[in-house]
């Protein structure tokens, strides 16, 4: 994967390995794995941006519940994250392509760059 | 006269086509989670039947054209002036048979947007076809399955755009230029609605999302229903589907992707048979047929319902019958001579 594509979740060291692991799983071809490991780094930003800016627990963490803990907090996340609820329906589960990955690491990356200027570094 | 079928046909899509984009372009904001959440229930799905009837009034053609495939005593008949409020009345004041339209429905208009966006790109890449007629190495040839990947790729691109995520926005246009559409082309797109439908389709999945969540807590609190998570197989493919047996409507089903909310279903496995996942309407009309049973009280009716062969056509009838999970917990239960079902 384009390094571009998740420069700011490779400043951190955590993400950082993760995605070393999802670029392997690019490397393979294996573009559905990579595609939900990408959705769970997705999930556990979310969790821990809520807890660390809101001192909120999720522990129904649903992409719906996400999106409904922004409504009234943070506009752009809660656009972000009902985009992102659009682009799992579209997708095909079966036939996750390297277009469906890159996309969705864009997303992330750039979710994560908007949290990290809103409150500093959380994770 | 020699009838022109094609123009006729081009016609009918380019009309099916401005229909929808102009619904959203001017009411799409009603769907907005924000506005769409001030209504009640049944004006979520007023809502919801007056944009169907507007963007999707073929589903009556489609339904009857469903139920023509079946032995005539078994066709479920639409009366001449059907309309889909009929229906949402129908479910007034009971929880989760609301919830159930709600799902199904507002899953029909999303994937009516991504259809109709679709036609958008087939008729623009037939315009461009025409155009370039003498230049071979410019004429555009896709096929169904990378016309859904351009579809999903200019969908993100107008989404991207309109949260003003520059990232996001970029990588969708290089997969679009990937498949040689220009930025031309992408404006042509923007010119002609597909933007407004991208934003409907967004909408209505969050929707049908946030309904199946709302229809998992009343089910679990209800506990007289049965609904779950079924594994189907569509080939090498498994999906996963949310299923509800709406009692006298008949069974609901859905795709659902959410990871987490398919883990909120693990210990609701759907284990009857999916009965109509390919049909337009979710009605409590029944057929012929199905009244024939209908009229026998429940001991007798179950009896009835275990002689059939076909589970997929027991399983219809009972749930049209309004039968309940422990009702049809003894559909399926083993009788006294070992026959299981």
């Amino acid at each position: 994967m384009d390094k571009e594509m998740v420069e700011n979740l490779e400043k951190n060291n955590y993400l950082k390995e993760k995605l070393a692991i999802i670029d392997k799983l690019i490397k393979e071809q294996d573009y559905k794995e990579a595609y939900f490991k990408l959705a769970a780094i997705l999930e556990y930003i979310n969790i821990k941006y809520i807890k660390h800016k809101f001192n909120m627990d999720m522990p129904n963490s649903t992409v719906m519940n996400i999106v409904n803990t922004y409504e009234d907090k943070d506009e752009k996340l809660f656009k972000e994250m009902l985009n992102i609820n659009a682009e799992y329906n579209q997708v095909d589960t079966n036939d996750v392509t390297i277009d469906d990955v890159e996309y969705l690491a864009s997303l992330v990356d750039s979710i994560y760059k908007y949290m990290v200027e809103s409150t500093g570094e959380f994770i | 006269m020699r009838i022109n079928y094609k123009k006729i046909n081009r016609e009918m899509r380019m009309e099916k086509t401005s229909r929808a984009v102009d619904f959203f372009r001017k009411q799409g904001y009603k769907f907005e989670l924000k506005n769409y959440k001030m209504l009640d229930n049944m004006d979520r799905l007023n809502l919801i039947a007056g944009t169907l009837e507007r963007i999707f009034p073929g589903y009556r053609i489609d339904f009857r054209k469903f139920e023509e495939k079946k032995p005539e005593a078994k066709q479920i008949e639409l009366d001449y002036d059907f309309d889909l409020h009929e229906i949402m009345e129908s479910a007034e004041g009971i929880p989760s048979t609301e919830k159930a339209l709600e799902i199904f429905y507002s899953n029909r208009i999303a994937h009516t947007c991504r259809d109709v966006q679709k036609q958008m790109l087939s008729d623009m890449f037939t315009e461009k076809n025409r155009e370039n007629a003498g230049y071979k190495s410019l004429i555009y040839h896709f096929d169904g399955k990378e016309i859904d990947q351009i579809a999903k790729s200019a969908h993100r691109y107008f989404i991207a755009e309109s949260n003003m995520n520059t990232k996001a926005a970029n990588i969708a246009q290089r997969q679009l230029a990937k498949n040689g559409i220009t930025i031309d082309e992408i404006e042509i797109l923007r010119k002609r609605g597909y933007d407004a439908l991208a934003k409907g389709y967004v909408d209505c999945m969050a929707i049908k999302d946030e309904a199946i969540a709302e229809s998992i807590k009343i089910l679990k609190e209800d506990k007289t229903q049965s609904f779950g998570l079924a594994k189907v197989k569509n080939g090498k493919r498994e999906e996963n589907v949310f299923v509800i047996d709406v009692p006298c409507f008949g069974q609901m089903s859905v795709h659902i992707y959410d990871e987490k909310l398919i883990t909120l279903l693990s210990d609701n496995e759907y284990r009857y048979p999916i009965c109509n996942a390919d049909n337009v309407l979710l009605i409590d009309k029944t057929s012929e047929y199905q009244e024939s049973f209908m009229l026998q009280d429940t001991p007798e009716l179950i009896e009835s319902l275990r002689k059939l062969k076909s589970r997929r056509e027991a399983h219809e009838i009972a749930v049209k019958a309004g039968l309940q999970k422990d009702e049809l917990e003894m559909l399926y239960k083993t009788n006294d001579e070992g026959d299981e079902r």
